[in-house]
C-alpha cells in the first residue's frame, strides 16, 4: 500500500514542489490549498501523514491542525508544519497545537523523506 | 525545474497583484485586519518560493518587508502616510526584483538600499530596537533543515535507583550481543514517552526503527510501571525503554538526537556514550537483537493502541460546524475574506491564441457554406438550410465563448499603472494618485498587454503636462495632490476605457499657435475647440517648450492613436480649461469580428465598418457640388460634407470625373467631424471576421484590416478615420499612401 | 575520406527547394517552406510596393505574395495558373513568394556555399547570400530575412 501525504499550501509552486519531490519519492500526494481545504479533504484523502504550510487565508496551519486532531481517528496522524523559521518558539507553538514535527523550507527533498519515512509505518 | 521556475514567477504576479491592491486599500482607508494578513501572506510565500531556488537578494528584502507586516498586523506599527509610503516604495523595489531575478539580470547594488535601510529600521524601532537585523535572524535557517538544538534535560533519568532499568529480572543485561569487539563505543538511550506523545502523531517504533538502522541496536522494555490492568491505550506511555546502539560510521551523538528532535518535551529522554568492554564468555547471547524483533514487540503495542483508537472513532462528524468552529478560531478570516474560489488550470497563452484563430476561420468557413447554399436552386433541402442555421448559432456562440477565454480583469493593467502615476509624480516633483473604477471589467489579454504603453505615455503626459504644480492648484481651489482616474467598462458592445486628469486642460492658444507655426494649419482655418484638441494627435506634437525627461523626445499621440487604431480600436480627446483633460479609448469586445457595409470600387471588394457609418445615399439622390481644385462637397442638412473619392485615395484608379454613378456613404470619426465616401456600389451589411494585416504584413494607409468574404475572396477592411479630412488633416492616408508606395518599391 | 574526419568539419547538411525565375534558378532552406501552392487569385493591396503582388487567402489566413522576379529586380511577372506560390515562414511572418516553377528538393551542405559572383545587379546581390553550384547550375541562395518587405518608412 502507498503510503499517502496531504500536503497543504497556499502557494501553488510550493504544493507544486512538494507535490513532485514526493511522488518521486514512491508517495502518493494530494493537496489541499488552505486550512479550510486541508479538512475537507481529509477524509477523502485518508492521509497516512500531513504536510502544512502555517500562514495561509482562511484557516492557517496551527488551525487546521487543532482541526484535525479534534477527530479522534486522528489523535496520532503524524503532521508536519512546513515553516521559514526553526526558533524555539516555533516549536513551542508546533507542538502546543498538536503537530508532530516541522521542517523548514526551503527544503532538501532527500531530508523530507527521511523525517516522513521516520514518522510513517 | 523551469516550469517550477516559471510557476513561481507567474505566482508572483499574482501575489504582487493582491499586494497592490492591499496598498491601495490601505492608501484609501479601506482596509481591514485580512487586507494586511493577506499582504503579509503575499510578501510570505514570495520569500518562500525565492529561497527554494536561491533568490538571495528577493529573499533579503522580501524578509524585511514581512517583517514589516508582521509588526502592522500584530499592531506594533500603526497604519500612517509615512508607513504607507514606505510599503509602496517596498512595492516597488519587490516587483522590480522580481522582474530582475526572472530575465536572471542584476539590478545595481545600490538599487533599493534606501528602502531596505527604512524597513529594517522600522521593525528595530517597532520591536525596541531588536530585530530587522540580519544576524538578528537566528531563527533563519537558510539551508539546513534540521538544526539540532541542544536538549534540555530537565528530567534526567540519571542513575539507578529510579525504577531499576537495566536491571530486569529474566531479561539479559546489556552486553552488546555478539561480537567481541574491544572498547566499541556504544550509545545508551533511554527514552519514556509523555502519554501526549501519543496523540501528536508519534509512534515510538517508527523512531526505534530509524535507531536501529544507524547500527546495531538492543532494546529492553521496562514494564514495572505499567498497571495490571492498564488500559491498551496507555500502557505504552508508561514503558520505560532503554536501547542500547553500536553505531555505524558516522553516526554520533548528534545523528542519534535528530531522530528525538520532534519529541523533545514530550518525553523524558537520555542519551549517554559508553564503552563496552569486550563481552565477557558465558554472558547468555540472548537477544542478538536484530532491531526488529523486539521493535516487533514494541510495535506490537503501540499501533496496536493506535489502531485500536481508530476502529473507535465513529465516522467523522458533519464537517461543517467543525468548520465553522475553525473559522471563528485560528483563521485570518475578517470581513473581506475569501471570495468563492473557482477551480482554473493554467493554459499555455499560444493554445489559447490557436483556438482563437481557428474558430475565427471556423466563422468563415462557415458562411463559405452558406454563400454556396444561397447559389444552390431553391429547392435545396430545408434540413440541410435548417442544420445551417443551426451552425452559424453554434458557431456565434463558440467564438464568443472563446474569446471570453482570453478575457482577464483590467485590474492588472491599472495596477501597473498605479506605480507609473508615483513614479511620473516623483520625477516631476508633483503629487498625485491614481483612483480605479471598474477594475472588474474584463478585456481580452492581448488587448490589456497593448495597451500598457499608450496608457503608459499617455498618463505621462497628464502627470507632467496636466496637472499644475502645487501652488498653481491650490491658487485655483484645487487640493494639491492630483487626481488620475482610469475608467473602464463594457458600453453597447464595446470596451471603454478613459484616462482623465483634474488638471489645467489643454491650452488651446499655446496648441494652436504650434500648429500654424507647424504648417499643420493655417491662421485663416475655422477650429472647433474640439479640432484644436484633437490637433495633438497629429505627429510630433508636443506642447512643452522643453522636451521634458518624462514625455520623451517626440513620442506623440499619434503613435497612442496608431496603436489604439491597430487594436480596432477609437481614441478620443476632450478638455475642459481649468478642470482637466479626459482621453476615452474604445474598444471592440470581441477582435475578431465586427459588422461592416460591403462595397465595390474599382472592381475590388472592400468593407467599411458599420460603427463609423451614418447613412448610405444612392447615385442620384445626392446633393453634390463643385468646389476649385476638383474637390467636390455633398450638401446633406445644413452643412457641407468632403466627398473622397475610394477609388483614388486607395490608389485603384485616377479620380473620377464626376460622381453622378456613385453611391455615398457617410461616414463619421473620432472627432465627430464627418465626410461621404464615393464607392461604385453598396452590396451589403455583413458580420466579417477581422483579419489583421500586421501579423504577415504591416500596416497600409487607408485600410484598417482585412477580412474573408464567403466566396473566399479577401476584402480589405476601410480605415474611415484616414477618409475623414478635417484642416491639418489633409487627407494624411491618402497622398502619403502614394509617395509610401514609390519610396517603397525602391526599398 | 579518412583525411576529412581529422578535421572538425561543421558538417551540416539541409535541404533546400530549389526554384526558377526565368532562366536562373535560386533556392530556400527548407526549414522556412511551408508548402507549395499552385496560383491563387489576390486581391489587390492600395500603395503597394510594385513587387506585391497583392493578399491571398489561405486557408483563412491571409497572407501577402511577393512578386520574387520583382523583388529580385528581374522585371515583373504576369501572373498565370501555371504559377507556382511558395508558402514560406520568415521571422514570424507567413508570405507567398510568386515564381516561374519549383524545381527540386536537394540536400546540401552548408558549406558547400560560395560567395556570390561579382557579375550579378547589385539589386540581386542584396537578396542573395551566396550561391551552390550543382550539376554545372548556379543555384543562388536568397537571402530570406532581406527579401521580406520592410517595414514602410515615414514619409517626412
Amino acid at each position: 500500500m502507498t503510503t499517502k501525504i496531504l500536503a497543504v499550501d497556499d502557494s501553488r509552486t510550493m504544493r507544486a514542489m512538494i507535490q513532485t519531490a514526493l511522488t518521486d519519492a514512491g508517495f502518493d500526494v494530494d493537496l489541499a490549498e488552505d486550512g479550510i481545504d486541508g479538512l475537507d479533504k481529509l477524509s477523502g484523502s485518508d492521509p497516512d501523514l500531513v504536510i502544512t504550510d502555517i500562514n495561509m487565508p482562511r484557516l492557517d496551519g496551527f488551525g487546521m491542525i487543532e482541526g484535525v486532531r479534534e477527530r479522534p481517528e486522528c489523535a496520532s496522524l503524524p503532521i508536519l508544519v512546513l515553516t521559514t523559521e526553526s526558533g524555539e518558539e516555533l516549536k513551542q507553538r508546533a507542538r502546543t497545537a498538536g503537530a508532530t514535527g516541522w521542517i523548514v523550507k526551503p527544503f532538501d527533498a532527500e531530508k523530507l523523506v527521511a523525517v516522513i519515512n521516520r514518522l510513517v509505518v | 525545474m523551469s516550469d517550477l521556475r516559471d510557476m513561481f514567477f507567474e505566482e508572483c504576479d499574482d501575489l504582487l497583484e493582491v499586494l497592490s491592491t492591499g496598498l491601495d486599500d490601505l492608501q484609501n482607508e479601506t482596509s481591514d485586519a485580512e487586507t494586511i494578513n493577506a499582504m503579509f501572506r503575499s510578501v510570505h510565500s514570495i520569500k518562500g518560493g525565492a529561497g527554494a531556488f536561491g533568490l538571495d537578494r528577493l529573499i533579503k528584502f522580501a524578509h524585511a518587508f514581512e517583517n514589516v507586516l508582521d509588526d502592522l498586523r500584530s499592531d506594533k506599527i500603526g497604519v500612517d502616510a509615512t508607513i504607507t509610503a514606505l510599503m509602496f516604495s517596498g512595492f516597488d523595489h519587490l516587483s522590480d526584483l522580481v522582474d530582475a531575478a526572472r530575465d536572471d539580470n542584476d539590478l545595481p547594488d545600490t538599487d533599493g538600499a534606501a528602502v531596505l535601510a527604512e524597513l529594517k529600521q522600522t521593525t528595530q524601532n517597532a520591536n525596541g530596537g531588536v530585530g530587522g537585523n540580519d544576524d538578528d535572524d537566528a531563527n533563519e535557517v537558510s539551508s539546513d533543515d534540521f538544526e539540532v538544538q541542544a536538549m534540555d534535560f530537565s528530567f534526567d533519568l540519571g542513575g539507578d535507583d529510579d525504577g531499576g532499568i537495566g536491571d530486569l529480572p529474566g531479561l539479559p543485561s546489556l552486553g552488546g550481543g555478539d561480537d567481541a569487539t574491544d572498547g566499541a563505543t556504544h550509545f545508551v538511550v533511554k527514552f519514556k514517552a509523555d502519554p501526549v506523545l501519543y496523540t501528536r502523531g508519534h509512534d515510538p517504533a517508527l523512531l526505534f526503527r530509524a535507531l536501529g538502522e544507524m547500527g546495531e541496536l538492543t532494546i529492553e522494555a521496562d514494564r514495572s510501571e505499567v498497571a495490571p490492568l492498564e488500559s491498551l491505550k496507555d500502557a505504552p506511555a508508561a514503558i520505560a525503554w532503554t536501547l542500547t546502539l553500536r553505531p555505524d560510521d558516522g553516526i554520533d551523538e548528534s545523528t542519534i538526537r535528530e531522530i528525538f528532535e520532534f519529541v523533545e518535551g514530550h518525553c523524558t529522554l537520555h542519551i549517554s556514550e559508553t564503552v563496552v568492554e569486550a563481552a565477557a564468555e558465558g554472558n547468555t547471547p540472548a537477544v542478538a537483537v536484530a532491531p526488529s524483533a523486539p521493535v516487533a514487540e514494541a510495535a506490537q503495542a503501540a499501533p496496536a493502541a493506535a489502531p485500536a483508537v481508530k476502529a473507535e472513532a465513529k465516522p467523522a462528524p458533519a464537517k461543517a460546524p467543525k468548520a465553522e468552529k475553525q473559522e471563528a478560531k485560528g483563521g485570518d478570516g475578517g470581513k473581506k475574506s475569501s471570495e468563492p474560489r473557482n477551480s482554473t488550470i493554467r493554459v499555455d497563452l499560444n493554445r489559447v491564441d490557436r483556438l482563437i484563430n481557428l474558430v475565427g476561420e471556423l466563422v468563415i468557413s462557415e458562411a463559405m457554406l452558406r454563400q454556396s447554399m444561397n447559389e444552390l436552386p431553391v429547392s435545396a433541402n430545408s434540413a440541410v438550410s435548417e442544420a445551417i442555421g443551426q451552425l452559424k448559432t453554434l458557431s456565434g456562440v463558440l467564438q464568443e465563448s472563446v474569446m471570453a477565454i482570453r478575457a482577464q480583469p483590467v485590474r492588472g493593467l491599472f495596477q501597473r499603472m498605479s506605480r507609473i502615476v508615483r513614479e511620473s509624480s516623483r520625477q516631476a516633483g508633483k503629487t498625485s494618485r491614481l483612483v480605479m473604477v471598474g477594475e472588474a471589467t474584463e478585456v481580452d489579454k492581448t488587448v490589456t498587454e497593448r495597451l500598457v504603453e499608450p496608457l503608459t505615455h499617455m498618463i505621462r503626459n497628464s502627470v507632467d503636462h496636466g496637472l499644475e504644480k502645487a501652488e498653481d492648484r491650490v491658487a485655483a481651489g484645487k487640493p494639491e495632490m492630483g487626481t488620475i482616474k482610469l475608467e473602464a467598462a463594457h458600453r453597447s458592445g464595446r470596451v471603454v476605457i478613459s484616462l482623465s486628469d483634474d488638471g489645467a486642460g489643454v491650452n488651446r492658444a499655446k496648441v494652436r499657435q504650434k500648429a500654424e507655426e507647424k504648417g499643420l494649419i493655417r491662421p485663416e482655418d475655422d477650429l472647433t475647440d474640439s479640432d484644436i484638441d484633437n490637433l495633438l494627435f497629429r505627429p510630433g506634437f508636443s506642447t512643452a517648450d522643453e522636451i521634458s525627461q518624462l514625455s520623451g523626445r517626440g513620442v506623440g499621440m499619434d503613435v497612442v492613436r496608431s496603436e489604439i487604431q491597430a487594436l480596432g480600436g477609437r481614441i478620443n480627446l476632450q478638455s475642459e480649461p481649468g478642470k482637466g483633460t479626459t482621453i476615452t479609448i474604445s474598444l471592440p469586445l470581441t477582435l475578431a469580428v465586427m459588422e461592416g457595409m460591403l462595397i465595390e470600387v474599382a472592381g475590388e471588394s472592400l468593407v467599411v465598418p458599420t460603427v463609423a457609418l451614418r447613412e448610405t445615399l444612392q447615385p442620384g439622390q445626392a446633393n453634390i457640388h463643385d468646389f476649385c481644385d476638383g474637390d467636390r462637397g455633398l450638401s446633406v442638412n445644413d452643412s457641407m460634407l468632403p466627398i473622397v473619392d475610394l477609388g483614388e485615395a486607395l490608389g485603384f484608379r485616377a479620380p473620377l470625373p464626376d460622381f453622378s454613378n456613385q453611391s455615398l456613404l457617410l461616414i463619421e470619426g473620432e472627432s465627430g467631424r464627418r465626410s461621404a465616401l464615393a464607392v461604385d456600389g453598396i452590396v451589403e451589411q455583413r458580420e466579417v471576421v477581422i483579419k489583421g494585416l500586421e501579423q504577415n504584413y504591416q500596416s497600409i494607409p487607408g485600410i484598417a484590416a482585412a477580412t474573408i468574404l464567403g466566396n473566399g475572396k479577401i476584402a480589405l477592411i476601410v480605415d474611415t478615420d484616414q477618409m475623414i479630412p478635417s484642416p491639418g488633416n489633409g487627407n494624411p492616408g491618402l497622398r502619403k499612401g502614394s509617395e509610401l508606395a514609390e519610396v517603397n518599391s525602391n526599398v | 575520406m579518412s583525411e576529412q574526419t581529422t578535421q572538425e568539419q561543421t558538417d551540416e547538411r539541409i535541404e533546400i527547394v530549389s526554384f526558377a525565375i526565368g532562366e536562373q534558378a535560386f533556392c530556400l532552406d527548407i526549414g522556412h517552406v511551408l508548402e507549395i501552392r499552385g496560383w491563387t487569385n489576390t486581391t489587390t493591396l492600395p500603395h503597394a510596393p510594385d513587387y506585391v503582388v497583392g493578399m491571398m487567402n489561405l486557408r483563412g489566413a491571409v497572407l501577402p505574395v511577393i512578386d520574387l522576379s520583382m523583388r529580385l529586380g528581374l522585371g515583373k511577372t504576369i501572373p498565370e495558373s501555371r504559377h507556382v506560390i511558395i508558402i514560406a515562414h520568415i521571422d514570424e511572418k507567413s508570405v507567398g513568394f510568386l515564381v516561374d516553377a519549383v524545381s527540386n528538393i536537394i540536400t546540401v551542405n552548408t558549406d558547400e556555399i560560395k560567395p556570390t559572383p561579382e557579375v550579378s545587379s547589385s539589386r540581386t546581390s542584396a537578396f542573395i547570400r551566396g550561391v551552390y553550384t550543382l550539376d554545372d547550375t548556379i543555384v543562388r541562395a536568397i537571402d530570406v530575412h532581406q527579401i521580406m518587405p520592410q517595414e514602410a518608412l515615414s514619409a517626412a
